[in-house]
């Protein structure tokens, strides 16, 4: 079942998942999953429910597999703290310490890591995730898109030679998307292992040039995006923008290449392209020159159902 | 260990837990001044000890480490945060704890505040008494500061561990358990006899206070049958057993 471009084993293996199963009780929730991973940006792709989560936390110690090995940097993951010093986790969970500023959390984690300055190393951290202005403040009055940043920064503070990040873009607005995408990028050029699930595909476009998909807790397919994406530019795809001056917006549209359809329905314009990733680029920088406020972007056919769909049969 | 134990400082001591803490606190104070205020035949420490024996040990000092033990760990498996203490090259042995002596930190100061409080009116409404020693000689019954804090100390410890391991292997229901055990077992099971003393934490707690108390003829009131260095032992295992226990249970947790 499937497809597969062959499993590509990286020339330095730094995540190692054999026969790997996760069961409670009848439910499966993984199933004999064999991959490996190296430097760079993989990602790890599947529709809500796939078992992609399941996988990271068992990639992460955070839960034991029921059968099967998982090895990150040649040692096991279980239980063993002193591995965990070249790990960082962005969980997908929202729950924060309410009661801790932004600097506070990250610099307990940098103390947690026993790191020389961890003041220093807790700023630095913010820094990358454009947070600064907000460290003082406390956690539970944070917005979505700012509780996932000060995750990725706690996550960074101790740079990590491997990276696991669940869901990582989620609440994020396109520029600060963009501006995390460049983070994970530079990381995997800089020869760290980041491993990105998510399910949508545009988010992982841009960066992974490895993917592993999981399909109800299998893997479904794996190997280089670019041949798994190939196979899906026949489709054109819907996204929906929500912004405060639709014509304008249109009119912009309609001049991107891989435009084949628009529908204005009051303050939305739902575009149909065959090429997301130039629509996602251009979006920002249009609306930035022709001063339209975008309040909310959908990929409408980027949950990755459809193209599982398509990909497993 | 110092940045998790402040973490759950400051976990623990904010909000509506410690209002609730301290209102169940102030108890003691509130009667011991009653009865400074009602009595006519002053004998504070005696009442001290009996305030001591019947609300705060068997029920304010474990409610007090209920409330602070079960949340320690209870409230980070609960609220999904362990996870950043968890993936983190810490063990799990300063992982519990520091998450136990920041439970008993807040519940040893808040009780011994408590009972200095009590001591303190109780030494303002006592008359200087003498009694007759075993040796022979006389001596002045003097003031049970000491033997009380001694007492609530270990007991804090003791319960805090306790509960600590309560709250790992019950987060939601930790709360709920706990109450039924306070008041059921060590509230009152443990005060109808001897032999089901031995199997609380109390009963240990009055061996103290009983052994702290000396040959004054106020140990009558605690009457335990527990040696005070049994008694201590006992404590001192139940909180380095129970810190055990929560950093053993740390390294089989799963995160789901």
């Amino acid at each position: 079942m499937g497809y597969a471009s062959g499993p590509a084993t990286p020339a330095k293996v730094t995540i190692e998942v054999e026969g790997v199963s996760k069961w409670y009780g009848d439910k499966v929730a993984v199933s004999d999953l064999s991959f490996t991973v190296g430097p760079g940006v993989t990602a790890l792709l599947g529709p809500n429910g796939a078992g992609k989560s399941t996988t990271l936390k068992m990639l992460t110690g955070q839960l034991r597999p029921s059968q099967g090995r998982v090895r990150v940097l040649g040692r096991p993951v279980i239980d063993n703290p002193r591995l965990y010093r070249q790990i960082g986790l962005v969980p997908e969970q929202e729950e924060l310490y309410p009661f801790l500023s932004g600097r506070a959390f990250v610099e307990l984690a940098a103390r947690l890591h026993k790191l020389p300055h961890p003041r220093e190393a807790a700023r630095a951290a913010l820094a990358t995730v454009d947070l600064l202005d907000a460290q003082d403040r406390k956690l539970r009055g944070y917005s979505k898109g700012m509780r996932q940043r000060v995750k990725i920064a706690q996550a960074l503070v101790h740079e990590p030679e491997v990276l696991f990040l669940d869901e990582p873009l989620t609440g994020a607005d396109p520029r600060q998307r963009l501006a995390l995408m460049e983070v994970f990028e530079k990381l995997g050029a800089a020869g760290r292992t980041v491993l990105i699930s998510s399910h949508i595909l545009t988010e992982v476009e841009r960066m992974g040039t490895t993917v592993l998909v999981i399909a109800q807790g299998k893997l479904a397919a794996e190997g280089d995006f670019h041949q798994i994406r190939a196979l899906m530019d026949d489709h054109p795809r819907r996204v929906r923008i929500h912004s405060d001056n639709p014509r304008a917006l249109a009119a912009a549209l309609i001049r991107l290449s891989g435009t084949r359809g628009l529908e204005i329905d009051g303050e939305l314009v739902v575009v149909e392209t065959t090429a997301a990733l130039e629509l996602y680029h251009a979006l920002p920088r249009a609306a930035q020159q022709d001063r339209i406020r975008l309040h909310e972007i959908t990929g409408l056919d980027d949950d990755l159902e459809s193209v599982f769909r398509y990909l497993v049969g | 260990m110092i940045a998790i134990f402040l973490l759950g400082l400051r976990a623990l001591g904010r909000g509506r837990r410690l209002l609730a803490v301290g209102v169940l606190l102030i108890i003691p104070p509130l009667l011991a001044l009653l009865y400074a205020l009602t009595t006519t035949q002053p004998d504070g420490h005696r009442f001290v000890v009996q305030l001591f024996n019947q609300v705060t040990l068997p029920i304010l000092l474990p409610l007090t480490a209920m409330i602070f033990g079960t949340s320690a760990l209870g409230s980070e498996i609960e609220d999904r945060t362990l996870i950043y203490l968890t993936l983190r090259p810490v063990s799990r042995l300063s992982i519990a704890l520091a998450k136990c002596l920041a439970a008993a930190v807040l519940t040893v100061a808040l009780i011994e505040g408590s009972l200095f409080l009590v001591n303190l009116l109780g030494a303002l409404n006592d008359v200087s008494r003498t009694y007759l020693a075993p040796n022979g000689s006389t001596k002045a019954q003097g003031s049970v500061l000491a033997p009380t804090l001694i007492a609530g100390l270990l007991g804090g410890l003791a319960y805090s561990a306790a509960f600590l391991v309560l709250g790992r292997f019950a987060p939601k229901r930790g709360l709920l358990i706990g109450f039924v055990y306070v008041l059921g077992w060590e509230g009152l099971a443990a005060g109808l006899s001897t032999a089901l003393a031995t199997f609380s934490v109390r009963g240990y707690v009055q061996g103290v206070l009983d052994a702290a108390l000396g040959d004054s003829p106020l140990n009558a009131l605690t009457a335990s049958p527990l040696g005070g260095s049994v008694s201590g032992i006992v404590l001192v295992g139940i909180t380095l057993g129970g810190v055990a226990v929560a950093a053993l249970s740390l390294r089989r947790i799963e995160l789901p």
